[in-house]
């Protein structure tokens, strides 16, 4: 049978009362509240019985102190007077139980408390608060940008669309929270000023929520690239996965050395930063120095990729299964051409660039088909007319001074909803289309002008 | 609007002055306001380890022993003279009441 547990607890850092019901509860059923860590809460087994707890504020203390000073230590035994035991800690918050059947509580003025409370939250919680939402308004509104500039390539991929919702989930507790502390503030001033006391709004099941939703994104995003990726991806999956897992770890120990070392606060505080920011830029670079020492070591080729050497480099010879090949429009199988393909693909769309073309070495390279051609699939029908608005605006403003734009020609051939072809006032009708099937967009380039059959065809193999 | 600090005390502020008009345990404070009110004001642990901290701050005590983490306490003349002016307001209070509603409905 476990004697300790721990679990990961979302509660306010204001919220005294809701923390306090809660720990009363958690010991209703046998466990005690021992430790707060940064990543958890952990309680040891007791029997079960009915304690009372209060959490209070103590804004002189800090979560790099090696230990409690002693005016701190008066405070605890002042509470002891009364009956209130120390059950644990962390930085201002300090949290007490008593057995007596009706405690005097340890605020019994309200407007001191509200101060306490302030006093704590300026030095920890509101700056922390404030540093995260600058960070996530700055990331989120990146993210927000991206998508529309590129919705395709934003929502496609699955990393963008992780990340970016990591901090718009981030922008929105750090939102909740800082409003709900402020709005907390100054009601709880006013009834203060009545001798009264005001709970402070649980936010814990809306962080509860937020959680959940990043969990489920972080497993969706780790599983996509470690299942689904190339020998690349994978390991940017794994790395990314250890990365900050490990710095956060590496930061914690260093902390939590330095207070079993007894360093003075400041002192621990100083060295504490320097080698977060020092770690989290040598992790990377140690990162990024291996990926590339790897690639150019062919690590992350796949077994079964030839290459060739032109132009005093080293070519790849892709040969990725395509939908539509020239071989399928021309009817001849040309040899030495590369197949590539090259995309991603999240929950609501997928966008692959597909190309076949001869390698550099071929003698008429010039004069030998080239094929191209870009596949979105859109699996959430609200993204279709965005990433249609998208492919025409790209189409035609692919290079500024040029004024080319895509005009609608008879859909029947491609087999499609709608197709579009591109029209350059300057050299007149370009051998670049655009097909719109139910949940499929295709660009496709030519070297040549389609006939029909080949529309047929090329309709055929693109939207089965 | 905001009370300004001090100007009028609260209860908990009043009782905690008034046990200091002789040298006294800050700790022991916990135990006398209730014994001197006859249970009716709890002054609780944190409230009063806030409240002598300003107090001190105020100049309205000084502390007078420190015994390990025990310190004791006494009233100042600034502390002396605001308890003797909450006094005074609340026998203003008094005042007023009584001419209202009469002595003899004084409970």
């Amino acid at each position: 049978m476990r004697n300790r547990k721990k679990r990961i607890e979302t509660f306010s850092f204001f919220d005294h009362a809701g923390i306090s019901r809660h720990l009363e509860e958690m010991a209703s059923k046998g466990w005690m509240i021992e430790k707060l860590t940064n990543f958890a809460w952990v309680y040891r087994r007791i029997e079960p019985k009915k304690v009372t707890f209060a959490v209070s504020y103590y804004p002189k203390a800090s979560e790099f102190d090696p230990e409690p000073s002693e005016e701190q230590k008066t405070f605890h035994e002042f509470c002891l007077h009364t009956g209130w035991k120390l059950a644990c800690t962390s930085a201002q918050l300090q949290i007490f139980y008593n057995e007596r059947e009706h405690p005097i509580p340890i605020e019994t003025e309200p407007a001191l408390e509200v101060e306490s409370i302030h006093a704590s939250a300026k030095k920890s919680f509101i700056p922390s608060y404030f540093l995260l939402f600058l960070i996530s308004l700055i990331s989120g509104g990146l993210f927000i940008g991206g998508m529309l500039r590129d919705p395709i390539g934003q929502l496609s991929s699955p990393t963008n669309l992780f990340t970016g919702s990591c901090f718009l989930v981030l922008f929105a507790i750090c939102v909740m929270e800082l409003v709900c502390y402020f709005r907390w503030h100054s009601q709880a001033k006013r009834a203060a000023e009545q001798g009264e006391f005001l709970k402070p709004v649980s936010t814990s099941k809306f962080q509860k929520v937020m959680l959940a939703v990043i969990l489920i994104g972080a497993i969706y995003w780790v599983a996509n690239f470690i299942l689904c990726g190339d020998k690349f991806r994978r390991w940017a999956g794994i790395i990314m996965c250890l990365y900050m897992p490990m710095l956060i770890f590496l930061v914690n120990a260093t902390k939590n050395h330095l207070k079993r070392k007894k360093v003075s606060r400041g002192v621990n505080r100083t060295i504490t930063l320097f080698v977060d920011v020092v770690l989290a830029f040598a992790l990377m670079g140690i990162i990024t120095f291996s990926t590339i020492k790897l690639s150019s070591m062919g690590f992350f080729a796949e077994n079964s990729d030839e290459t060739y050497e032109y132009g005093g480099m080293t070519w790849v010879i892709h040969n990725d299964e395509l939908p539509l090949t020239i071989e399928d429009l021309t009817g001849e199988e040309p040899e030495g051409y590369i197949k590539e393909q090259r995309g991603e693909e999240s929950l609501l769309l997928g966008e692959f660039d597909l190309r076949q073309y001869p390698r550099f070495d071929a003698e008429n390279y010039k004069d030998l088909p080239h094929l191209e051609y870009t596949v979105v699939h859109v699996k959430l029908p609200a993204l279709y007319g965005i990433c249609k608005e998208q492919l025409i605006y790209e189409g035609e403003h692919l290079h500024p001074i040029e004024e080319k734009r895509y005009e609608k020609q008879d859909a029947s051939p491609w087999g499609a909803n709608e197709a579009y072809r591109l029209y350059d006032p300057q050299y007149g009708w370009r051998n670049d289309y655009l097909l719109c099937y139910d949940d499929l967009l295709v660009e496709i380039s030519f070297d040549w002008e389609p006939a029909i059959h080949q529309m047929q065809i090329a309709g055929e193999k693109l939207h089965p | 609007m905001a009370r300004a600090k001090f100007q009028t005390l609260t209860e908990q502020m009043f009782y905690t002055l008034l046990c200091l008009k002789n040298e006294c345990y800050g700790m022991d404070i916990l135990d006398r306001v209730p014994a001197m009110t006859n249970q009716r004001v709890n002054i609780g642990s944190g409230t009063l380890y806030t409240l002598l901290e300003q107090f001190l701050e105020a100049g309205m005590i000084r502390e007078t022993k420190v015994e390990g983490r025990r310190r004791s306490y006494i009233l100042t003349d600034k502390g002396r003279e605001m308890l003797q002016r909450e006094y005074f307001r609340l026998a203003e209070q008094l005042k007023d009441y009584c001419s209202i509603f009469g002595k003899e409905e004084r409970l």
